[in-house]
């Protein structure tokens, strides 16, 4: 089933071709960029990790400490960067420890491809593996097992020439999930591609085709991130459980049943639509008006904004809303891209393939004390 | 064939005797060289002491002495067609007309070398000749530079003095020649001045006086001077240059050429004085007077009043003595020293010491290092490997030297940008070398120009400063052998030269944590300059 929606095509376009621009897919790959005790562009699974030197103690490299280790990397590699990789690695392996790279397209929690990396001193090690399909975001987990020492030096990842992978075996994407890229529908776990066809002859893995199969007490609206390597998923919404600052789609997701932009794409759970909706005298405008580099978006709309003039339960996307100076609510921390996020590392990365900036707004949800 | 310096011609016209006589006197010296012929150094200055000597000790009055440096072909055919004016006009008047000429610089087979023209023998013996003195004394001085000893006439010249002798038959001829046909003569840098002028000078200012009549007579000059310079020059690169003499004088007896015993001031070395002895002059730091005295008679060496510096080494002594002419050495008063070390090794090394400054470019050596750090994602900043080398040696002979070296190389930082943060991991290096030097050095042309190969051996220290990504500097340095194989060819220049060089350089100071050895530096091409004395 084919559904276009071309809101969903901007969104997509914002995760193509994400590599650097010498097509390396992964971050710091010598392991070079330390925070601490902890590696600042690595993930650390399980066990630990610790800082050692390799040719040289100015340049050092990642012990894997313990007999069950994994770090990780969620890189923003996709189809359109190519579908070649070459591995190149530097390592000094024990051999009674075993360290293996897998490959989990799309960071979903399946591996598609396992390769052991031989036991070497320091010999450089090279491997081409093709990716079948249309593709984006892949999770590289480094893993080792075994009492034996286990130093990692390099682990570069590249996008190459297609012809170097044509004798080996493809890693196959399958089963993509929501905000995935996708060419057809049956790539899609869904079993819907949005978009495919488009402009950009790419398209997106969305959950519903519309308002009709979610039911009555739902609709085909903006369900919550899952993957800073995805767009924000399509998918059914109950009604009404959105609250006053939360991304949407449609009306019908939040609890004012006010979503800025309401069927053209991105918006924002608000409390008033015009200012009608608000007192004799008050405007209905953007509640976080503008940053150092432009108008925020998506905002939702408040009465009033930033004027302190809130009496108490009054909705609030701020503390300036209100009249006391305090909206209680939920901090309301977004992406570039106006998705929710905890942390930089739920923000899509850029083309440094560093993560994005996860920036407190206002409040969620909020009313005036 | 002969070379070099030509000296001399004389010629006796047997005109009858008249009374007064009239002297004359032109002078001529020339440095400069004619196309492939060096700069010589001391021709000018031999030509102003010859000057001297004839005025104070030759009976020549100043106004009567021409000297004339570096003239043109023309200049002095103008000057000799004057000269032949002022001769004719005394002749007429009944005066006795003697008439020295005297030319050095450079010649080639059929003409003196007066810059880059040349002035044919033939016209000069001609021009010569018509002056119509009654005694015509020519000494003509050719000569080129060498790497060593200036070696003057190096373009072998005809047989100057026989056909010369030839020509002059018919009118009575003396003849006397610097050198043999086969032979070469030489400029000495110790005596500022060619081997034969200097020689000469001192047996006319006394030396020479073998009867102790105090004159000294044209064959007493030359025997001295033959003596001298074969002695001279026996140790020399060039080897042993011998003076010779042919005169056919008519109705004269002895023809002395100058007169010690009436000059204003004489240093007098004692009868018991034996040894070789060089007497300088304090003032100007010239050596006047070198010979070898020997036990028994005094010997009286004129020169101009002043205070004089006599050295006198006999066998291993050496003594100093000051002294103000006119005088005589009081042995008692002078101070015995120590050889010093060059003398001991004798020859003739115009410079012992070379100093030598050398910049070197070229790709620094890929190996197991580099091959590495390629691995690890690091790249050679595109960029030369650039060497400073300085150099001391100190010269067994004309051939062998050998010292010290110091390198100091800075090689190419190599970079590795960290994918996905604005920073980079950098590896700064530089090795520094200290090794022992033999050099092989020969001249390849007579104008200076040298080759040289030199190996080199010794220890290397090496740097390396590891720049981390968080901006954290790490140096260490390493200890490891070196070597050094130069090839140049260098332009020297008296005490200073420039040259170009190649050299293959190498050092097993720098390696890494994992086991590869960098061997540091590799082929390089540059600039040398240098300094010898």
């Amino acid at each position: 089933m084919r559904v276009s929606p071309l809101f969903i095509a901007a969104l997509a376009v914002s995760q193509m071709g994400a590599t650097d621009c010498g097509g390396n897919a992964l971050r710091d790959p010598g392991f070079d960029l330390w925070c601490g005790d902890g590696l600042c562009a690595w993930k650390v699974e399980r066990g630990d990790v610790a800082k050692v030197s390799t040719w040289n103690q100015g340049d050092p490299g990642v012990e894997l400490v313990g007999d069950d280790v994994a770090i990780e990397q969620l890189s923003p590699v996709a189809s359109s960067d190519g579908s070649c990789l070459e591995f190149s690695m530097i390592a000094n392996i024990e051999s009674t420890a075993q360290v293996t790279l897998a490959i989990d397209i799309f960071g979903d929690g399946s591996i598609e491809h396992s390769e052991t990396i031989p036991t070497s001193n320091w010999a450089p090690l090279t491997f081409e593996l093709p990716i079948q399909g249309v593709y984006g975001g892949i999770r590289f987990e480094l893993a080792k097992v075994g009492t034996g020492k286990a130093v990692l030096a390099q682990i570069g990842a590249r996008v190459v020439d297609r012809a170097k992978c044509d004798h080996f075996a493809p890693a196959i994407a399958s089963n993509a999930p929501n905000g995935a890229p996708c060419a057809v529908g049956t790539d899609c776990a869904s079993g819907l591609c949005a978009g495919d066809g488009g402009i950009f002859d790419i398209g997106t893995c969305i959950g519903c085709a519309g308002d009709a199969s979610c039911g009555s007490d739902a609709s085909c609206g903006y369900g919550p991130p899952e993957s800073p390597v995805r767009t924000i998923p399509t998918e059914c919404v109950a009604n009404g459980v959105k609250e006053l600052g939360e991304t949407c789609l449609k009306n019908l997701e939040c609890a004012s049943h006010i979503c800025t932009a309401a069927g053209y794409g991105l918006g924002a759970c608000s409390s008033c639509g015009t200012d009608a909706d608000c007192a004799s005298g008050e405007s209905c405008g953007l509640a976080w008006g503008e940053s150092a580099f432009g108008v925020i978006f998506p905002q939702p709309l408040v009465c009033a904004p930033l004027q302190h003039l809130g009496s108490p339960g009054t909705a609030c996307a701020s503390n300036e809303d209100c009249a006391s100076s305090v909206c209680n609510g939920t901090e309301r921390k977004q992406c570039d891209d106006g998705r929710s996020c905890a942390t930089a590392a739920n923000c899509p990365v850029n083309s440094n393939l560093k993560s994005g900036a996860c920036t407190t707004l206002g409040v969620q949800g909020g009313s005036c004390q | 064939m002969r070379a070099g310096w030509i000296a001399l011609v004389m010629f006796w016209c047997t005109v009858a005797h008249a009374e007064p006589s009239s002297n004359y006197a032109i002078v001529v010296g020339s440095n400069s060289g004619g196309p492939g012929q060096g700069t010589l150094h001391y021709a000018e200055d031999d030509a102003r002491r010859m000057a001297a000597v004839l005025t104070e000790l030759g009976g020549y009055t100043v106004d009567r002495v021409d000297v004339i440096a570096h003239p043109s072909p023309d200049q002095l055919r103008d000057r000799l067609a004057q000269l032949a004016k002022r001769v004719q006009r005394d002749t007429v008047a009944g005066k006795q007309v003697r008439v020295f000429f005297y030319y050095s610089g450079h010649a080639r087979a059929q003409a003196i070398d007066l810059g880059s023209a040349e002035l044919p023998l033939d016209e000069l013996r001609e021009r010569l000749f018509k002056i119509g003195a009654s005694l015509t004394v020519v000494v003509l001085d050719a000569c080129q530079s060498g790497a060593f000893s200036r070696i003057k006439g190096a373009a072998p010249a005809a047989d100057f003095s026989y056909s010369s002798r030839q020509r002059l038959d018919a009118t009575g001829v003396a003849v006397m020649a610097s050198s043999s046909g086969s032979e070469l003569s030489q400029e000495s840098e110790q005596l500022k001045s060619s081997y034969f002028t200097h020689h000469l000078l001192v047996g006319l200012r006394g030396a020479g006086d073998a009867n102790n009549d105090g004159e000294v007579s044209i064959d007493e000059a030359y025997r001295y001077a033959y003596h001298q310079t074969l002695l001279a020059t026996a140790e020399t690169a060039v080897g042993g240059q011998h003076v010779t003499f042919e005169a056919e004088l008519r109705g004269h007896g002895e023809v002395p050429l100058s007169f010690p015993r009436a000059a204003t001031a004489q240093i007098t070395l004692p009868a018991q004085l034996e040894g070789k002895t060089l007497v300088e002059d304090r003032r100007s730091h010239t050596v006047v007077a070198e010979t070898y005295k020997a036990k028994g008679a005094a010997v009286r060496i004129a020169v101009a009043p002043g205070d004089y510096e006599v050295l006198v080494r006999n066998g291993d002594q050496l003594s100093r003595c000051s002294m103000t002419a006119p005088g005589e050495i009081d042995l008692a008063r002078c101070k015995s020293e120590a050889l010093a070390d060059e003398t001991a090794k004798g020859g003739e090394l115009h410079h012992l010491w070379h100093l030598e400054a050398d910049l070197l470019f070229g790709n620094e050596r890929h190996d197991g290092y580099t091959n590495n750090l390629a691995n690890f994602g690091y790249a050679e900043k595109p960029t030369f490997s650039a060497g400073l080398g300085l150099t001391g040696l100190r010269r067994f002979d004309n051939i062998f030297s050998y010292g010290v070296v110091a390198n100091l190389k800075a090689m190419p930082s190599w970079t590795h940008a960290v994918t996905g943060a604005a920073a980079s991991q950098t590896l700064d290096w530089n090795e520094t070398d200290l090794m022992a030097a033999l050099r092989v050095a020969y001249g390849v042309a007579d104008d200076g120009f040298v080759m040289y190969t030199q190996l080199a051996g010794g220890a290397g220290i090496g740097g390396t400063k590891v720049t981390s990504a968080d901006a954290m500097t790490y140096r260490d340095h390493y200890l490891g052998w070196a070597y050094a194989a130069t090839f140049g060819i260098r332009l020297q220049l008296d005490h200073f030269g420039i040259g170009l060089a190649y050299e293959n350089t190498g050092s097993t100071a720098i390696h890494d944590l994992i086991g590869n050895t960098h061997s540091s530096g590799g082929d390089r091409w540059g600039f040398t300059a240098d300094w010898e004395f």
